[in-house]
């Protein structure tokens, strides 16, 4: 799914240059779970958000579907977001004042699915994270375990190949964590790849590799199944 | 994202900022409204007072006009745009009549005002004399240049002249023109005003050409003061003085009021633009978390700008409907208030309030399109990785 071939990130640090990412090369095939794991400052974030198009790298190629991502256009970047891949993030970025429903149906707006298809489609993914009842509800009404499950079903409603995931249990209890785990291991298929960033190494453990990075490189990658 | 999401969403987000919303339609239809009628009244308060000031003189505005020399006749006043030229009279200070018979100067008769034959016998004039001896005046009227003149019966007899005596029209040293005098006549109630009278276009033509400084007078009539300024300057521009009288002190006084109105509109519609622009990027500061995720989402730019732009162009044409029906209330109010304290009525006319009021929509959406694109390009322009991370904190 994902060709990294020696990919560089900087960024301008006062007069001086940081380096994000330094010769990362990876080869990340679908059907897999994958857990990006480092300490702070480690460069996970950088990557997530490049393999996410909501940055650009430096330099380096990301093969993807056999286009270089880094390659593409503002016009091509939008396209890829709303087509190719899902979001879930930490801090869930659902709107608040939107019910449920409205927040799922956002990516089929963006990605102008008809709206006659629409329905059947959020209410699968509402069902398939087990909000079905709250699909009235607005989100600020919602658990923190609710919001991100809300964001999980945003994440798949438009069946997206990649779902990237920034600590999607990092503000959840224990039994919240395992069961957006679970969903996110549930989506796992042959054509889809789920990737994600941690610190736990408890949810780490549930992927199928594990890719720990340490100032900007990658220093281990180890599949576990 | 298809139109009718995009007005879906544009309501979504229109609802979280409906309090500043409501706030500019109603600021836009009170200030536009306002604006439109002061600056309405300005424009019309000069014209309706002069269809009053037309009205009261029965379409028939004097002036009296003196022109130095004879550089202006009837005719070139006449092309200034007056409709009805008439000369009055002409005098000098410098000219004076002497008798050739004894050659002295016949003292009693100097600076005299002299009176042109054909303002006296015209139809309307109310000259009455009576020949005393010698030619009648009105044997002269068709022959203007003629070389006769006629003496009033009080200034013949201080200056002991007879009829067939040669006199001379001198100014200071320089002869002007010698005339005989053809008749003696007596009107006592114009015995002081006119102690002579001659063929007044024969006397203009020796005058000219012997630089005599004459000045004439004229009284010009218009029909309505809507031309007054453009032929009183006209006039001027000739080298005449007009006594405008009171006229051009209330016209004045109308033009520093339209100033003031048409400022007060302008000052409106410039306290409306800044509270419009205000109330705007407190919505727009709102809802930059939900452009974030939009952007996030793979939504394009022109479509997040679509959601913001749909909302503010809905409150403005409210508050341009709204400000319609405020116009319409206000239109009659001033009406009357002007009726009251001016005694006319200032007409304001309904379409051209609804025509300025449309118009103020337009450039408002244009320039606050215009400023809303470059806030939003302005929130924008960081990396969305930024943005993102400016949300999570």
């Amino acid at each position: 799914m994902y060709l990294i071939e020696n990919l560089n990130k900087d960024f301008k640090d006062g007069d001086g240059v940081c380096c994000a990412l330094r010769n990362v090369n990876l080869s990340i095939s679908t059907g897999k779970m994958v857990a990006i794991v480092g300490k702070s400052g480690s460069g996970k974030s950088t990557l997530f958000n490049i393999l996410g198009a909501i940055d650009r790298p430096t330099s380096g190629k990301i093969t993807v579907e056999d286009k270089n991502l880094a390659a593409f256009s503002e016009e091509e970047l939008c396209r890829y977001r709303s087509e190719t891949v899902g979001f879930v993030f930490q801090s869930f970025h659902i709107i608040e004042s939107y019910t449920v429903y409205d927040n799922i149906e956002l990516p089929l707006i963006i990605s102008k699915v008809p709206k006659a298809k629409r329905d059947e489609m959020i209410k699968q993914a509402a069902k398939r994270v087990g909000l079905s009842d709250k699909l009235k509800t607005r989100c600020n009404r919602l658990s923190g375990g609710e919001k991100q499950r809300t964001a999980i079903a945003r994440a798949f409603v438009h069946s997206p190949k990649i779902i990237l995931a920034d600590e999607p249990c990092g503000n959840l209890d224990s039994r919240n964590s395992e069961s957006v785990m679970e969903l996110l291991r549930g989506f796992v298929s042959r054509d889809t790849l789920v990737m994600m960033i941690t610190h736990s190494k408890a949810d780490a453990a549930l992927c199928d590799r594990i890719i720990t990075l340490s100032d900007g490189t990658v220093v281990s990658d180890e599949a576990l199944r | 994202m298809k139109l009718y999401d995009k007005i879906r969403l544009a309501a979504r987000e229109g609802k979280k900022s409906l309090i500043y919303l409501v706030i500019t339609s109603l600021l836009f239809a009170i200030v536009s409204s306002v604006s439109s009628s002061l600056l309405l009244t300005a424009v019309n308060l000069r014209r309706d007072y002069i269809a009053y000031l037309d009205k009261s003189a029965g379409g028939r505005h004097e002036f009296s006009v003196s022109c130095l020399n004879v550089g202006a006749s009837t005719e070139e006043l006449s092309a200034c745009g007056f409709d009805k030229v008439e000369y009055y009279m002409s005098f000098s200070e410098k000219v004076g009549i002497v008798s050739v018979k004894n050659g002295e100067k016949l003292k009693n008769i100097q600076s005299v005002p002299f009176v042109s034959i054909k303002a006296l016998l015209s139809p309307d004039g109310s000259f009455e004399y009576e020949l005393v001896s010698g030619e009648d005046i009105a044997a002269c009227f068709d022959t203007p240049q003629s070389d006769c003149m006629w003496f009033n019966e009080a200034a013949a007899l201080s200056g002991g002249i007879a009829v067939g005596d040669r006199v001379q029209i001198k100014y200071g040293a320089r002869l002007i023109k010698e005339y005989t005098v053809a008749g003696i006549y007596r009107a006592e109630f114009f015995a002081l005003d006119y102690p002579v009278i001659i063929p007044i276009n024969s006397y203009f033509d020796c005058a000219v050409s012997n630089n005599a400084d004459i000045e004439s007078l004229f009284s010009c009539t218009l029909s309505s003061l809507s031309e007054f300024d453009r032929v009183i300057s006209a006039a001027e521009q000739m080298g005449c003085e007009v006594n405008t009288g009171n006229i051009e002190i209330s016209l004045s006084a109308m033009d520093y009021v339209y100033i003031l109105l048409a400022g007060l509109a302008l000052l409106f519609a410039m306290i409306a633009f800044f509270s419009v622009s205000n109330t705007f990027s407190v919505t727009i500061a709102k809802g930059s978390h939900t452009m974030t995720l939009f952007s996030l989402l793979g939504a394009r730019k022109s479509s997040i700008y679509a959601v913001y732009f749909f909302p503010y162009l809905l409150s403005i044409l409210s508050g341009a409907v709204i400000g319609c029906a405020v116009l319409l209330q206000l239109f009659s109010y001033i009406s009357s208030l002007t009726e009251e304290l001016l005694s006319f009525t200032v007409m304001l006319e309904a379409e051209k309030g609804l025509i300025l009021i449309s118009l103020l929509s337009i450039l408002f959406i244009l320039v606050l399109s215009v400023m809303l694109y470059g806030k939003f390009r302005w929130l924008t322009r960081k990396s969305l990785s930024e943005a993102v991370r400016e949300c999570d904190t």
